[in-house]
């Protein structure tokens, strides 16, 4: 009997979900790391992710920063394609807060399908997400099949797909 | 399908991070030895996602100042300020 390897979804994460992970393991933030591991979800990431991770428990929540760093390490993070300068500039005209370009330009860049955020304005990036031609010339399209979640709503979609 | 199979043989047990396509085997100082097949499946409790938004509120505060500062350092481009060489 041939195997067949099951098609698991790939998601980019932003920091919020990380360190809110780290703070209750109650939550859907906590649980999809777990998913992680048992391999039903593949989690990308970036290292502007982790820097930001890690300042922000390093200053906020110091006494979680050893908890953190292990929950981290132990679960298995893809760090593939990282953004380069040019992409990122060119995705910070298009959204309304610039610095949140770097998140959106890993997502794009490791074709995610799924791609969890919370800071950022979701109907900035709903009407990004059908401007086409601006991004002909960008160095990735956007997939169509791309989810952007935010809030709880689309969190708990998420989450159920699983 | 290959499959890898760890041999432990130490009393303290370090569990591989993937059990994909793994098997663990376990042998006892009587020669008797378990094998594991396949890491039993945790209960899924219940998500109490009102603990997500109660959080994700409580740092978007911070993690706002700490992107920005991550972002200057990481792209000084967008701010339009091109970066240093060994500063």
């Amino acid at each position: 009997m041939g195997s067949q390897r099951k098609k698991v979804p790939n998601i980019f994460l932003d920091s919020n979900i990380y360190i809110a992970a780290a703070l209750s393991n109650r939550g859907g933030s906590f649980r999809i790391l777990q998913e992680a591991k048992n391999d039903t979800v593949k989690i990308y990431t970036s290292a502007f992710v982790m820097q930001e991770i890690a300042r922000t428990i390093k200053r906020k929540y110091p006494q979680k920063l050893e908890y953190t760093t292990a929950l981290i390490s132990s679960t298995p993070l893809q760090f593939k394609k990282q953004p380069g300068v040019k992409e990122v500039q060119k995705l910070s005209s298009l959204i309304e807060d610039p610095n949140d370009a770097p998140i959106l330009a890993a997502a794009l860049k490791n074709k995610v399908t799924y791609l969890s955020l919370w800071i950022v304005n979701i109907s900035s990036l709903q009407s990004f997400k059908t401007q086409t031609s601006p991004l002909k010339s960008s160095p990735r399209r956007i997939s169509s099949k791309t989810i952007f979640t935010s809030g709880k709503t689309h969190w708990v979609n998420l989450i159920n797909t699983l | 399908m290959s499959q890898k199979t760890i041999m432990l043989t130490k009393p303290t047990i370090t569990l591989p991070k993937s059990w994909k396509d793994t098997k663990v085997m376990v042998q006892f100082p009587n020669k008797a030895t378990v094998v594991i097949k396949k890491m039993l499946k945790q209960p899924k409790v219940e998500v109490d996602y009102s603990t997500d938004e109660k959080n994700w509120e409580r740092i978007a505060p911070d993690l706002r100042s700490v992107r920005e500062e991550v972002v200057r350092e990481f792209y000084p481009q967008l701010y339009g300020k091109p970066k240093k060489k060994g500063s």
